[in-house]
């Protein structure tokens, strides 16, 4: 099962949470274009082992291991195709390898950023202030929004509604009850929301200010070059410039 | 005591609606008042608030005669954002009115808006921390606390702005009593030791009455009566309008009846034994 919490930013203490979203996003990032470039079984393996850096220092292990049992089945899936098509157990393994770097990278960034500070480093890159909200909003809103639906499917079930028989297209028909009062649900939120920005002086400048501010600090700048310099030597390797040795 | 909001012969018609939703409204708050405004669902409440605090007619558009003045602007004339920062609204729904992923970034919220300094914004966000004491929540992410701390925050947020006026609209109602109680002494210290002046929108009169200093009664759209809380009280049985009768008020009167007693009417529990005492040794 796909649990949402298993993906959500918890706040917390540590070196890695402290760091400045554009470094962290620079990091995560690089690896991802490491991964995809190569298919060296090694220099995968090696990858991974970098990604489990923010892993342990950021404390979200337990959640990263969670998310991981829960795509154990597209992992499972990605090595039996490719085992099947290219009969080369270590290919195979490369690919599931490099799926996990990618989840395990997206995952560093994703567990350990907060929404504010990614919409403050979009603000920080000039993108507009309503662009920025919109984003902030979305994502505040998305548990309220699950519980609504929650409720109205309880509710429509108690009168009968049955959402989990017939066909495919019985069933998305039975989900017209829960969709239509979602919708008006979710809409009169948006006009109360509206409303209550309003009242808290929304539009008020052009260029608002900002409670938090984002600093590069002496992590951001280690991180970054870390993670330039085993880019670049990965990459030098890729290409066959030098030859690391791996055992 | 000098005047902060005169609302002078005020209709209001929502679009797309034909009856008023005010009609001929005239109300004078003062400085440092805290005012209970009472009447049956449907009467006006939420509309008047609206109009004070400048979502009417700038958010909601409707047929406007009248005006409202608070500290000499006048509302119908200036942007809801230069008004709501003078009259802070809370919403009845806490959580419609928490958009943000902290409760010290919802208390800035507002003064972002009003682009203020980082610096100052931080100071105004730590005392406002300080005097309403919600240091424990500080970090806390507004849409998963109770119903009590979300409307706590919520004041906090409107209070961060620094009104002159705290407008409420029925702030108890998704309440269980003990959140409730915490909430109004939470309103009751905004307004008895930082001099807020307050209008509260609500149904639940036992709780309210002893912090307040006057009752405005309404009914479809109109302000029926209106005055000092006691002399109100004595004057009327809160019934006929439609309203809940508070019940200490309610026993002394009906005590007074029945033995033939001039009980003072009192607010409060101990206020009443005090004054029931006080009638006792008189007429002994
Ligand atoms: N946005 C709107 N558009 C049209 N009519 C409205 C709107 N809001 C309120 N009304 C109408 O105006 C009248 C007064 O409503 P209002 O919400 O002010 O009452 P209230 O005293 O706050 O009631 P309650 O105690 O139920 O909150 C009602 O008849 C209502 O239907
Ligand atoms: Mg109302």
């Amino acid at each position: 099962m796909l649990r949402p919490e298993n993906f959500i930013y918890r706040p917390k203490d540590t070196v890695i949470h402290r760091l400045d979203p554009r470094s962290k996003f620079y990091y995560a990032f690089l690896m991802l274009v490491l991964a995809i470039l190569t298919i060296d079984f090694n220099l995968l393996l090696l990858l991974l082992l970098f990604t489990l850096f923010p892993i342990l220092l950021g404390k979200i292990l337990k959640q990263v291991l969670k998310a991981i049992q829960s795509s154990l089945f597209f992992l499972a899936l990605i090595f039996i195709i490719n085992f099947i098509f290219s009969l080369n157990v270590i290919l195979a393994l490369a690919l599931v390898i490099r799926f996990l770097i990618l989840i395990i990278s997206f995952l560093a960034f994703s567990l350990t950023t907060s929404i504010d500070d990614i919409a403050l480093s979009f603000y920080k890159l000039r993108f507009p202030y309503d662009f920025v909200l919109a984003l902030t909003l979305a994502y505040r809103f998305i548990p309220t929004l699950f519980k609504d639906a929650v409720n109205i499917v309880d509710a429509q079930r108690s009168r009968g509604l049955e959402t989990q028989k017939g066909n495919l297209i019985k069933r998305v028909k039975n989900f017209m009850p829960v969709i239509i009062p979602l919708l008006v649900v979710a809409i009169r939120r948006a006009l109360n929301v509206a409303e209550a920005m309003e009242s808290r002086c929304f539009g008020a400048s052009k260029r608002p200010t900002n409670y938090y501010e984002l600093k590069i600090k002496f992590g951001d700048i280690l991180l970054f070059v870390a993670s330039t310099i085993l880019f670049i030597i990965v990459l030098a390797e890729i290409l066959g410039l030098v030859k690391i040795a791996i055992v | 005591m000098s005047e902060l909001i005169s609302i002078e012969n005020l209709s209001f018609r929502y679009v797309d609606t034909d009856f008023y939703s005010l009609n001929n409204v005239n109300l004078k708050i003062n400085k440092g008042d805290f005012v209970l405004l009472c009447g049956p669902s449907g009467c006006g409440k939420t509309t008047l608030l609206r109009a004070i605090n400048g979502l009417i007619p700038n958010y909601y558009q409707g047929e406007y005669k009248g005006k409202v003045i608070i500290e000499n602007k006048e509302v119908s004339k200036h942007k809801t954002y230069e008004i709501a920062k003078i009259a802070g609204l809370v919403f009845q729904d806490p959580e419609n009115q928490l958009f943000t992923s902290s409760v010290e970034k919802e208390i800035a919220f507002g003064l972002e808006n009003l682009a203020i300094p980082r610096d100052e914004m931080r100071r105004i966000v730590n005392e406002t921390i300080r005097v309403l004491n919600l240091e424990n929540l500080r970090y806390k992410v507004p849409a998963f606390l109770s119903g009590g701390e979300q409307q706590k925050v919520a004041i906090a947020a409107i209070y961060a702005m620094r009104p002159k006026v705290l407008l409420l609209d029925e702030p108890l109602s998704n309440l269980d009593p003990y959140s409730a109680i915490s909430v109004i002494e939470l309103i009751y210290k905004l307004n008895k030791e930082l001099g807020l002046t307050i209008l509260i929108a609500e149904h639940r009169l036992d709780w309210l009455i002893p912090f307040s200093n006057r009752i405005v009664i309404m009914n479809e759209g109109r302000i029926l009566i209106e005055g000092e809380t006691r002399s109100i009280l004595e004057k009327f049985d809160l019934e006929q309008f439609d309203v809940n009768d508070p019940k200490i008020p309610t026993l002394a009167k009906r005590i007074n009846k029945i033995f033939n007693l001039r009980i003072k009417i009192s607010l409060t529990v101990d206020e009443f034994v005090d004054n029931f005492k006080k009638e006792l040794n008189d007429r002994i």
